[in-house]
């Protein structure tokens, strides 16, 4: 049962102690908006995805080939989708367990893809480049917020349910809800939700209000120190908190167990199969946070790229495949929108290492339930000339045919029903993807 | 990182320590050679050993006051009974003898007051006058420093900043001194050659070639690689040991401070001979010239295998350590230069490379000819001059300096580092000014007027800026004088804390300010001080000195006791009562402020 | 004029160890004979000053400080 405001300041008058309130609960009274029932899962594909061996352009695949002589995808190694016949996804991406991934879900109406996603002048330095991203802005400006967190933080509504406006479960310091006035648990170990609650409760457990004063510093250590506190109770509640368990530390005993879950049958073994694992659980529980963002790293293949990559979207297609079959299993995959996002693509021809150097567009993905997404515009975009290359040699932006990033952020905001004004421009979500 | 080999190979110079190493290689008996000539010798992998030098008595010891007493017509003065001489003055020895002269020894260390007191009587035709002196040698610190006191409060902050954390050796020292003249001093009195811990068996880490190590078996590629892992291990816990042991810290927060900036991360260039020399780098330059500072790590082995200049060759340019360079180094992105400027920068580090021995070297057959055009001006030196690969890197670096903006980028970076919050132009502008006109980009100057300016010194900065996970953990001992158990412990504290010793995160570096504190990090802090606390608390007594008791809270934290006052005493635990209350304060938010 | 005690000074007299190459009392360099001792005078306020005694050395320093106070009772009559 979550508490509400009022329980919290009759916790707070109890123990006679000023408590503090995070400036993100809203005033007494208001009610919980319908939209808090939906969330996101940001996958962010940490270095910069190679988008051409990802999703391969089968219109074009003599020049793909010829391009990169040695890291072109052969044609073995090329799955088709149903009804989209101008591209082909990596192996990786449908060929292990999760009884064919990817293709599984595209065939279910459960996967959408943009193709050419980025933005005109895109910076291809991996600080500016992912700050880009996270900050929602234009290129060549720069913004100290997180698209999320402006977004957050307009909308109406934010209640007490919430434990924390976004948490992040690997990589912290690249953050899609950078900004004051949120409450974003930072795990930068991906242990089982579990394990991570555990430790989490059982160090905050003693940790005490205190008034808010003193320097500015200060008070920020204790704005976290009281988003902790407020996490923490509200997660005794969800976790069925047994405090005499575990000697002493405590222990969850409620948490969610998916259908399939052994082994790797399910989610791949690893750190980024043990973060979709922990999102899933924190779903299936419940707990109320509306953005999740999880990360696998190791994109940035200068050379000998091959091998690397394929290794990593197949630990991508596995962990979000079972991620979707999790979210299934206890019916919360129709409040869950999935995306894939990287602070750029890479150069169609390869180097002189058998890798890729930095580039611009690349495809991204979004998973969800069928009914969440018309069966009709799933694919969206086309795939950027290979020939007709800007002057550094990377894939073109080319206005009105390129997807602009900020969309695929408009489609998320939209999904989750809060404010999408939070850019320079307007930028529509993707066209007649979100059935509702 | 490119392990070439080139028979051509010149061998520049820097490369002193290769003849050593050559001689202990004897490839067939490698790993008998490995613990012989590096592995194991030196300081001590694990902690860096005690290198203090065999006890030469106490530093300081009184052996005699003598009292004098002037008085206002001529009388007979009388100083404990003893009759004062002509000029009114009676010396008492502190021999601990019985005579009517002598006086209980003082003892020679800090640890316990000695009071001397002195009844004075004066006799004469006008009457008579009586009197006392007192002499209280180490008196107990909360009578002399105080938070009430401007000069303590000064001082501490100037400490929390510069250095990672305050002593009351500190505070009193330079109590009486004025400010500017005590920065002064500190600043010019760091100095690297005063180094007392002996360096850490990375130092003489025997480097094997690619050749060398094909030829090991792979039980023997694993102990290396496992005597690489100990050796690095081993230059994080000296780092830890110097920063909470060092006499002047000033030098290893700038050490720090540049670390942060030219980055160079040990899990990437896995390699202890270089990230030791890396780190020597660092810290020979860390107070000198910024000039001298950018032309050595643009040399540095460590450097060039991070960012792989190695491979950055004619017709093949890799940009990484020009984009660097430009971006982090110098300019800023989006100030001055653009990207031909990158690709031209990176001809000019052609050949910048180093030997299979992981030793600089400069290989002109690998060098870009022809002339480079950076920020506006040509460099260009013929061709066939054999200097030439030298000669275009030394030119475009001497170039880059020559941009006002130089200053400007890295006084902002200090402001960060030093002031925090939102900067002021206006005064970060004047400090470049300084940092410009001192010819060579002199860091003690500019520091000096950092240190002395309104912005730093100003009371509403006090407590407010967090202090980094090293400072955080540092300051609890330089406050105390007592050492961690094991440095190293320290090294993994910190990481999970988000800040692993030279192993920032991507070569922006740690972003640091309030993004030290998130929720992950706060708990781990938490936790850590907390275990901190019980390792006080060993075999039944406690291991804070007791004569500290009255100025923990003074010297701990940066802000006033006022901002602490919900600590609720209320349930101390009675069995330990002074164990509770250390814990108490280790574990108090307040303890992150500096 | 009835007598007065006008001031009083204490000279601090010491030693340093054989390491020692430099020290200071409150910023300002004091002397070391050859026989390793020193020596300092401090005039006494009418309460009490805190003077502190630095030494330095290669390998270590120190810093030991010292409080001096002075009283002086009223006259009396002659």
């Amino acid at each position: 049962m979550p508490l509400t405001r009022r329980e919290l300041l009759r916790m707070s008058l109890a123990t006679g102690v000023a408590f503090a309130m995070p400036s993100w609960l809203s005033a007494a009274g208001a009610s919980p908006s319908p939209t808090w029932t939906r969330r996101l899962v940001l996958v962010e594909l940490d270095g910069g995805n190679d988008g051409l061996n990802t999703i391969i352009p089968y219109d074009d695949y003599a020049t793909y080939d010829a391009k990169r002589p040695t890291l072109a995808v052969p044609e073995s190694g090329l799955r088709a989708l149903a009804g989209v016949p101008s591209i082909r996804l990596n192996y990786n991406l449908v060929d292990g367990p999760g009884s064919e991934r990817f293709r599984r879900l595209w065939n279910n109406g459960e996967l959408a893809i943009a193709l050419g996603v980025g933005m005109p002048d895109q910076s291809r330095s991996h600080f500016r480049g992912i700050d880009v991203w996270n900050s929602g802005s234009s290129a060549g400006t720069v913004w100290n917020t997180g698209w999320l967190q402006r977004s957050l933080t307009a909308a109406a509504g934010i209640t007490a349910d919430t434990v924390a406006h976004g948490a992040i479960l690997s990589r912290t310091t690249s953050n899609p809800l950078a900004g004051p006035d949120v409450n974003v648990l930072a795990l930068s170990k991906s242990d089982p939700w579990d394990s991570y609650a555990e430790t989490f409760i059982g160090q905050a457990e003693d940790l005490a209000a205190a008034p808010i004063a003193g320097t500015e510093a200060l008070q920020h250590v204790l704005r976290v120190q009281s988003g902790i506190i407020t996490a923490r109770s509200q997660l005794d509640d969800r976790f069925a908190w047994d405090p005499l368990l575990n000697d002493d530390h405590g222990q969850a005993t409620a948490m969610p167990v998916f259908t399939g879950d052994s082994g790797n049958a399910l989610f791949p073994s690893g750190d980024f199969g043990n973060q979709c694992r922990a999102v899933a659980q924190m779903i299936a529980a419940d707990v109320g946070i509306p953005v999740y963002k999880i990360h696998i790293g190791g994109f940035d293949n200068h050379a000998g790229q091959r091998a690397k990559h394929d290794d990593l979207l197949a630990q991508l297609a596995h962990g979000l495949t079972g991620l979707r079959d999790a979210l299934q299993d206890k019916g919360r995959l129709a409040d869950t929108l999935i995306m894939t996002y990287s602070e750029f693509g890479r150069r169609v021809e390869e180097n002189g290492s058998a890798g890729t150097d930095h580039g611009t567009l690349a495809p991204h993905v979004l998973i969800s339930d069928a009914s969440n997404f018309s069966g009709a515009n799933r694919l969206h975009g086309t795939y950027p000339s290979l020939t007709a290359l800007d002057g550094r040699g990377d894939l073109a932006w080319v206005d009105g045919t390129s997807i602009d990033y900020r969309r695929l952020y408009a489609t998320a905001l939209r999904f989750l029903g809060m404010p999408e004004d939070v850019f320079d421009a307007t930028y529509a979500p993707l066209t007649g993807l979100l059935t509702a | 990182m490119d392990h070439t080999q080139s028979a051509t190979e010149p061998q520049q110079a820097g490369s002193s320590t290769a003849d050593t190493v050559l001689a202990c290689a004897t490839l067939a008996a490698v790993p008998l050679v490995l613990s012989a000539c590096g592995g194991g010798g030196g300081g001590g992998g694990g902690d860096g050993d005690g290198d203090e030098p065999a006890p030469l008595g106490p530093a300081i010891t009184f052996t005699g006051l003598t009292i004098a007493v002037t008085t206002s017509t001529a009388a007979a003065v009388h100083i404990d009974a003893v009759a004062a001489d002509a000029e009114g003055a009676a010396a008492f020895r502190l021999d601990g003898g019985s005579g009517t002269v002598s006086r209980p020894r003082d003892p020679g260390h800090r640890q316990a007051e000695s009071l001397y007191e002195f009844a004075i009587s004066a006799e004469g035709g006008m009457g008579s006058a009586t009197g006392t002196c007192v002499v209280r040698i180490n008196p107990a610190p909360e009578d002399i420093l105080s938070e009430s006191d401007a000069r303590v409060l000064s001082l501490r902050h100037l400490f929390n900043r510069m250095s990672f954390g305050v002593g009351e050796e500190e505070l009193g020292r330079w109590l009486n001194v004025p400010y500017a003249e005590a920065v002064q001093r500190i600043v010019d009195a760091a100095d690297p050659s005063q180094t007392t811990q002996r360096p850490p068996s990375a130092a003489t880490f025997h480097v094997l070639t690619w050749t060398e190590y094909d030829r090991l078996s792979p039980a023997e590629q694993q102990a290396y690689g496992d005597s690489k892992g100990d050796a690095i291990s081993g230059i994080y816990a000296w780092w830890w040991r110097e920063i909470i042991r060092t006499r002047q810290p000033l030098l290893e927060k700038m050490a720090l401070f540049w670390h942060n900036l030219l980055v160079v991360a040990a899990s990437d260039v896995f390699e202890p001979r270089a990230m030791w020399g890396y780190l020597d780098l660092l810290r020979s330059n860390a107070l000198g010239s910024y000039r001298d500072l950018i032309l050595a790590i643009a040399r540095d082995p460590a450097m060039v295998m991070f960012l792989d200049s190695n491979s950055n060759v004619k017709g093949r340019p890799n940009e990484n350590f020009a984009r660097e360079l430009l971006e982090l180094f110098t300019l800023g992105e989006g100030h001055v230069y653009g990207e031909a400027d990158v690709v031209e920068v990176a001809k000019c580090f052609t050949g910048w490379g180093i030997t299979d021995r992981q030793v600089f070297v400069l290989r002109q057959d690998r060098h870009e000819p022809g002339a480079k055009t950076v920020l506006g001006s040509t460099i260009s030196f013929a061709d066939d001059d054999p200097e030439q690969v030298r000669k275009d890197g030394e030119a475009v670096i001497e170039r880059v300096l020559q941009e006002s903006r130089v200053a400007v980028f890295i006084c902002e970076k200090l402001w960060d580092e030093f002031v925090g919050g939102a900067r002021d132009d206006g005064m970060i502008a004047g400090w470049a000014d300084t940092f410009r006109g001192s010819g060579d980009y002199d860091i003690r100057r500019v520091l000096k007027d950092i240190f002395t300016s309104s912005a730093f010194t100003a009371a509403g900065n006090r407590g407010n800026m967090i202090r980094s996970p090293v400072e955080y953990a540092a300051a609890i001992f330089r406050a105390t004088g007592l050492q961690p158990g094991r440095y190293i412990d320290y090294y993994w504290r910190a990481s999970q804390e988000d800040q692993a010793l030279l192993n920032p995160p991507n070569v922006r570096g740690w972003v640091g300010g309030l993004q030290w504190i998130s929720a992950k990090t706060l708990l781990e802090r938490r936790t850590h001080m907390a275990w901190t606390g019980w390792e006080f608390y060993n075999h039944g007594s406690q291991k804070v000195p007791e004569r500290l008791d009255g100025v923990l809270e003074l010297l701990w934290f940066a802000t006033p006791v006022a901002q602490r006052a919900y600590v609720d005493d209320a349930v101390l635990i009675t069995w330990d009562p002074r164990g509770e209350r250390i814990r108490r304060l280790l574990t108090d938010p307040a303890l992150n402020c500096k | 004029m009835p007598l007065t005690i006008t001031s009083i000074a204490v000279e601090l007299r010491g030693a340093v160890a054989q390491d020692i190459t430099a020290l200071e009392i409150d910023g300002d360099p004091v002397a070391i004979a050859a026989d390793r001792s020193w020596r300092h005078v401090v005039t006494v306020p009418p309460t009490t000053t805190v003077v502190a005694v630095t030494a330095i050395a290669p390998s270590r320093s120190q810093t030991r400080m010292v409080e001096i106070g002075s009283a002086a009772a009223p006259a009396a009559p002659g």
